[in-house]
């Protein structure tokens, strides 16, 4: 093997890991603020690419135009959802949690078929499909500008976590509920809202999974998959390590289907994260929760 | 003594009229009734890693997918007869549970599940590359060797039969008994003596067996098969959905549960597409307002307490 096919698939999946890092950033932050394991993360996401689909058809306008829209409509589904749906059961532990994330992807995802079909769809612009040769390496312009907007994104809600009021809340009622309930803070309204932001990142994502590659209703379990892989590298629920975990998982996957070839590209991933749990349990940058 | 009596005579009217049912009975009902003791066999297995040992799996794709694939293996190339093969899959679901028991049961709880879920997405993906298993085709099995659909009915009333009366027989066995004092609460249990690694691990190994002797036997009643569908999420779905419903760590929940959901499939036949999307909303529902399930709340009415003669459980 050549080194410009190693370092094509470095550069290539360290780019990448810009795009992995906006998708998983929700899936991170619903974990590390209220311990749940938001299995209809992918979901959100495909949802995400299909209203940036149609909206951006719609009105004729830029799909990135047409994300701002689909992140605001998210924010109120995801708002709802943790209102209405996730709050009342999670007193209970975190099963019940989990089985009602499960029930909503199942739902989600027929829904998807029924309006949608199962036809493949990605979102196209004049600029989606071109790329840059640098160095005789080949760069998607989808890779730059999800990477560019990764720093942007990761830098923003980390700005928001520690700077703002509402993201001090916020980062109070993940170290400790009941305390913070106790200092006036309104925990339930903390967790629609940081689920609600992290549906609306999906919206992002979600964008940009429809941008640079396709999508069929079934598509978000891998996503998801990604996130998981994502977050146990990176630490659960650190939004730093969430980026880096993305990076890492990019230039692995991208090495890797290199070499191995591109079908066993996904399981690179997947291998990965189960031999880093039987090594350090907590993830690679993760300290005990 | 009446009471046992009556307990008796129920219970053996029900075995007759099991065993005679597909005589009597049109294909399209044996075939749901096959159904129903495929879902039984799952739910037991699952409901034993859930209800008991308080492991929610999302990977029971995963054990049935590798019995299937197994028992379709080993009767096309080393002409197996389909029952050792079914077993051999039972057996391999079994060796793969062991050789990923050390790193899953890092996962406690929530990362159990979502290991899991990972575990059976990661072999989703394997073997549709794989060559060696026919990659995204599948396989198909060898129609000659395949017996009369009665045959696979029995076949699967036994397993069902079996897997339940295994839980039962499991607890109340001292595996059973650590295993209650871990769902109850894992660290006290652990404090009183209960080897709780090694417990779980036993349960974790019988329930991957039911459900890969399930899936080898399904996969030589459909003919043929692919990483699509025998590795589907779907698997998992219907199968804690169905514990869930009936009444999640009882013994009658997963068969009651089972009876619903294939009534509801029925139900709904003609709205095929809505079935799934239905079946959640109903999973979600019951989550939050029943969370002990049909038969949590049966067994709670008077006439079940009297006919089951005591009080507790």
């Amino acid at each position: 093997m050549s080194f410009f096919t190693f370092s094509g698939g470095a550069l290539n999946g360290l780019l990448l890991g810009g795009l992995y890092a906006i998708t998983a950033l929700g899936f991170s932050m619903i974990f590390g603020v209220m311990g749940l394991m938001n299995v209809v993360h992918g979901e959100l996401l495909i949802l995400g690419a299909y209203l940036c689909f149609f909206i951006s058809r719609a009105l004729g306008i830029d799909p990135f135009l047409a994300t701002l829209f689909v992140a605001i409509i998210l924010f109120a589904v995801g708002y709802l959802l943790q209102r209405s749906i996730f709050n009342p059961v999670m007193d209970r532990g975190v099963e019940p949690a989990l089985l009602t994330a499960f029930g909503l992807s199942i739902i989600a995802q027929s829904l998807f078929l029924f309006y949608w079909t199962t036809n493949s769809r990605s979102i196209n612009t004049s600029y989606s499909q071109t790329g840059l040769q640098v160095l005789g390496i080949h760069l998607p312009v989808m890779y730059l500008i999800s990477f560019g907007l990764s720093l942007v994104l990761i830098a923003g809600v980390h700005a928001f976590m520690t700077r703002s009021f509402l993201g001090k809340a916020i980062r109070a009622a993940t170290q400790d509920p009941v305390t913070a309930q106790v200092m006036g803070i309104n925990v339930k309204r903390v967790y629609a809202f940081t689920y609600g932001l992290a549906a609306a990142t999906a919206a992002l994502g979600g964008a940009l999974i429809g941008m640079t590659f396709s999508f069929v209703p079934s598509s978000g379990l891998s996503w998801l998959l990604k996130g998981f892989v994502i977050v146990v590298l990176g630490g659960m629920g650190s939004i730093v390590g969430t980026f880096a975990g993305a990076l890492l998982l990019g230039v692995v996957e991208g090495v890797g289907g290199a070499v191995m070839g591109t079908g066993y590209r996904d399981l690179i991933g997947l291998v990965i994260v189960l031999l880093v749990l039987v090594a350090r349990p907590t993830g690679l940058f993760g300290r005990a929760r | 003594m009446l009471r046992r009596t009556v307990q008796w005579v129920l219970l053996g009217l029900l075995i007759l009229g099991l065993v005679v049912a597909p005589h009597i009975l049109d294909r399209y009902t044996i075939f749901l009734l096959y159904l129903l003791w495929l879902y039984i066999g799952l739910a037991q297995g699952w409901n034993l890693l859930a209800g008991y040992a308080g492991l929610i799996s999302l990977g029971v794709a995963a054990f049935f997918g590798i019995g299937a694939y197994t028992a379709a293996m080993t009767v096309i190339h080393l002409k197996y007869h389909f029952l050792l093969g079914s077993l051999l899959g039972g057996v391999l679901a079994m060796a793969f549970a062991a050789i990923v028991a050390v790193p899953i049961f890092r996962f406690s709880g929530i990362y159990f599940a979502i290991g899991t879920l990972v575990l059976s997405e990661a072999l989703r993906i394997f073997m549709i590359s794989w060559k060696f298993t026919g990659s995204a085709d599948g396989l198909a099995l060898p129609i000659e060797k395949s017996p009369s659909f009665v045959w696979f009915y029995y076949l699967m009333l036994g397993v069902a039969a079996g897997a339940t009366a295994l839980v039962v027989l499991i607890l109340r066995t001292k595996l059973g008994m650590g295993l209650r004092a871990i769902g109850n609460n894992e660290k006290s249990a652990q404090n009183m003596g209960v080897n709780t690694f090694r417990t779980k691990l036993y349960i974790f190994l019988i329930s991957a067996f039911i459900t890969g002797v399930v899936g080898g036997i399904h996969a030589t009643q459909m003919g043929s098969i692919e990483p699509y569908s025998i590795f589907n999420a779907m698997w998992t779905l219907s199968t804690a959905n169905t514990v869930i419903i009936g009444g999640i760590g009882t013994v009658a929940g997963p068969i009651l549960g089972s009876i619903f959901v294939i009534f509801l499939g029925e139900l709904l036949a003609d709205y095929h597409t809505f079935h799934l999307a239905i079946t959640g909303v109903l999973l979600i529902l019951i989550i939050r307002f029943i969370p002990a399930g049909i038969w949590g709340e049966l067994r709670e009415t008077r006439p079940f307490r009297r006919l089951a003669g005591r009080t507790n459980r």
